[in-house]
């Protein structure tokens, strides 16, 4: 294809590819070459801000026999300009339309982006459902945290992934290289491998109340009744670099994967259970990637990647090394997520620039922050902001979440009166140290139950409960000092059916992207009528799947993998939100969730 | 403290990104190349280097100037030799000297090839005057642009145009490939000038 005509796009740096370390040229090398296109379905700027793809990139790309490329979801000028041409969807490494290759990879990280596949498919000139590809098309998988309930994209996907990516990839790869036959023959090769499902070897049935009855192979194909997880128990690869794009992304900076999994237990987060146990990577180690990738790559800020960076075991000792290799190279250290409790370490890490500290306590009262487990006491939140205060930060951010099960309206007031102490804190300075007037932001955003966490039973909050916690939380905000903003809840709704959805949902989403649903998780692109009009038309109701609570006994769509954590530890963390009893970290007391990994 | 000035190119892939994106390539060349390059003051310290006059995004540069700051004294060759190694496709350091001025304060003019014929050239050089609406300060304003054209020739199959470039006065290759062409052609940037103790004008 003619590049020369991209200089009509908008950002034509995002189609050209030839960024620093990318891997160019493997495919003229080799004959038995298994090409792999590891596709992103959302812009470069964001799928090129994720550290996974960078991983199995790199993993895949160690191999002789591999060949992986990226793939992102055009803008929405490429994709007319890729229709008007009449050329297919290519991967920047080669620049080879997607039909050229033996694999198509998606990661699903977000539900909303599920209409995104199916345009990334259809530009490629691919057929949307599985049923209806030949084995002239290239094998379509998916993977990521979505993929943890593959049955809403199961008619569009050949084969799922669920797991550690490193963990099973390989075994895939290798018999596929070794591999005689049909593209069936082959799904039916791979079944025994942890971590694989393939949506197509089983049947579902549905009761007359409209849930799962029965989920079951297919006779005659050897799919597992049971799909176990891929897993790795010990995190050993990582890059020795990565990608620098050339043009500006949303977060343009060397990362390190300090741990996978948490041991904290938060109620509302799928990370926190899919990923168990907490594994964390050496000090050393990191300390050597992060040198390698810094000389690699040339970035000038390096962050820290874990769900909960600061649970680090040797935080201190990391954070200290770090900071000698990043002062002799003028680099900043940034950390993703703060908790209060690692501010020591903190203050040491903003010793040059003082930005703003975020602070997720997610439940505005003690009750509420106990019945999702988040253990975060008042007195930690306002003594850590004080001593943030001492410490020269006069901006902090506050994120919330509105709509957690059980909330009430005093969780709501709850939320502006905490704000509210922790501007008194600030005045609590003498007036010498308050160089600027304090700024506190904070936002709410619109809980969606996840599967295989312990909200997994409850019923969303709708439309209507999500707004009546927004009016409620700005009508109690009084100081000047605080900004309140939140999210849209229609997306939310949306974003919960695709969630818990089971296959049906399927039709749904195919409706919606042919009536023009792209780009649903940007605000300005999603169109809330679209999705009802899409539901309604497959038969389906939204609320079934989102705002409905589940009975104890009922059978989930995703009951059939084994992610680790037992259904019946999840059903014990339910009842104990209700009560609003805490669940104690793993470092402190295994809770015995099921992965039965002996952390503590 | 030694200021270099690195004369490069700049195209392939890295014509479709524009200056700021450019900057941010190139300051992270440098520190791949690690080379002890110096860092501004304050809380958040940057790698000096300027560009003698930023390029637009999709054009060409076949000489280009850029000054950079080093903290310590070390070899030119190696300087150049240490970019080129860590450099991404399009961008080639041909040489580095020290630099004795400001590039970006010196730099006046620019030479350009349009990769066209056209024959409206000797009618452009007749012309004694050729107001065009400019976008200014002030907002749009009928300007003379007959000054800022230094010379157009035509040289096989390319059109050659030196043109007025720098922050005192600056035309817009642009404006003058319109006036001489009904379509649109590429643009390559060819070298930049400053002006020396006589008035001629000498390349950066
Ligand atoms: S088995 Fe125990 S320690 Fe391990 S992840 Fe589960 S609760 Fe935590």
């Amino acid at each position: 294809m003619n590049s020369e005509k991209f200089l009509q796009l908008d950002k034509p740096g995002r189609y050209v590819g030839g960024e620093i370390n990318a891997v160019i040229g493997k495919e003229k090398k080799s004959e038995g070459l298994t090409r792999f296109a590891f596709c992103f379905p959302d812009v470069y700027e964001i799928g090129m801000s994720h550290l996974g793809l960078q991983i199995l990139y790199f993993f895949m790309n160690r191999r002789e026999d591999v060949f992986c490329e990226r793939v992102f979801m055009p803008w929405l000028d490429m994709a007319d300009f890729l229709r008007m041409e009449k050329e297919p969807l290519f991967a920047l490494e080669s620049g080879d339309g997607l039909c050229e290759f033996d694999f198509i990879g998606f990661t699903l990280q977000y539900e909303m982006r599920e209409t995104n596949v199916l345009a990334m498919l259809e530009l490629a000139g691919i057929p949307l459902r599985a049923a209806e590809r030949g084995d002239e098309f290239p094998v379509i998988c998916a993977g990521g945290p979505c993929a943890t309930n593959p049955e809403p994209m199961a008619e569009f996907i050949d084969f799922f992934y669920i797991g550690d990516g490193e963990a099973s990839l390989d075994e895939i790869l290798s018999r596929y290289a070794s591999h005689k036959g049909s593209k069936k023959e082959f799904l039916e090769k791979i079944t025994d491998i942890a971590g694989v499902y393939v949506p197509a070897f089983y049947d579902v049935s549905y009761g007359e109340d409209g849930t799962l009855a029965e989920f079951l192979p297919r006779a005659g194909t050897n799919a597992p009744e049971i799909v176990k997880r891929a897993f790795l128990p010990r995190l050993e690869y990582f890059p020795e670099t990565l990608i620098a794009p050339l043009i500006e992304t949303t977060h343009a900076r060397a990362v390190i994967e300090l741990a996978r999994g948490c041991m904290r237990g938060c109620r509302f987060c799928q990370a926190g259970f899919i990923y168990r146990p907490m594994r964390e990577r050496n000090a050393g180690e990191l300390l050597e990637q992060a040198e390698k990738i810094l000389a690699s790559t040339g970035y000038e800020e390096i962050s820290l990647l874990s769900l909960s960076a600061c649970d680090y075991k040797n935080f201190e000792e990391l954070v200290d090394g770090l900071l000698e290799i990043c002062t002799k190279k003028r680099v900043n250290i940034s950390l993703p997520s703060t908790r209060l409790d690692a501010l020591s370490a903190l203050a040491k890490i903003q010793t040059v620039r003082k930005s703003s500290l975020t602070v997720a306590p997610e439940a505005g009262s003690q009750r509420l922050r106990d019945s999702i487990n988040k253990n975060l006491t008042e007195e930690e939140i306002l003594d850590g902001c004080f001593r943030a205060f001492k410490a020269g930060f006069d901006k902090i951010k506050l994120y919330f979440m509105g709509g957690l099960p059980f909330e009430e309206r005093e969780d709501s007031l709850a939320i502006a009166e905490l704000c509210g102490k922790i501007v008194d804190k600030y005045y609590e300075l003498s007036h010498e140290e308050r160089k600027r007037p304090v700024s506190v932001s904070v936002s709410t955003s619109c809980f969606v139950p996840k599967p295989f966490t312990p909200f997994q039973w409850a019923a969303q909050a709708t439309h209507e409960d999500f707004a009546r916690t927004q009016r409620e939380v700005k009508a109690s905000i009084r100081k000047k000092q605080i900004a309140y903003r939140y999210h849209d809840s229609k997306t939310a709704q949306i974003e919960g059916v695709l969630a818990r959805g089971d296959r049906r949902v399927s039709a749904a989403i195919e409706n919606a992207y042919k009536s023009g649903a792209i780009f649903d998780g940007w605000t300005e692109h999603f169109d809330y009528e679209t999705w009802l009009d899409a539901f309604e038309e497959a038969g389906i109701d939204p609320a079934f799947y989102a705002n409905r609570e589940r009975s104890a006994d009922e059978k989930f769509p995703w009951d059939f993998i084994d992610i680790g954590v037992d259904k019946k530890f999840l059903r014990r963390e339910w009842e104990k939100s209700r009560e609003c009893k805490i669940t104690s970290d793993c470092r402190n007391h295994c809770a015995n969730c099921g992965v039965a990994c002996h952390v503590s | 403290m030694m200021r270099v000035r690195l004369r490069f190119s700049k195209s392939e892939t890295l014509r479709f990104i524009g200056h700021l994106d450019f900057l941010r390539v190139f300051q992270q060349t440098i520190r791949r190349a690690e080379l002890p390059a110096a860092f501004s003051q304050g809380f958040n310290p940057h790698l000096q280097i300027s560009f003698a006059l930023p390029l637009p995004l999709g054009m060409e540069s076949v000489n280009d100037y850029a000054d950079l700051t080093l903290e310590k004294e070390i070899p030119l060759n190696e300087i150049t030799e240490k970019l080129n190694a860590a450099a991404p496709n399009g961008l080639t350091i041909k040489n580095a000297y020290p630099a004795e001025n400001k590039a970006a304060s010196v730099v006046c003019a620019a030479d350009y090839s349009l990769q066209a014929a056209s024959n409206k050239l000797e009618e452009v050089l007749q012309a004694r005057e050729i107001f065009v609406a400019k976008k200014t300060k002030k907002g749009i304003r009928n300007t003379d642009i007959r000054p800022d054209i230094l010379s157009i020739e035509s040289c096989g199959d390319f059109i050659l145009i030196r043109l007025s470039a720098g922050s005192a006065r600056f035309l817009n290759p642009q404006t003058v490939s319109e006036l001489l062409l009904d379509e649109k052609k590429t643009i390559t940037r060819l070298e930049l000038f400053q002006q020396n103790e006589n008035g001629e004008l000498v390349t950066l």
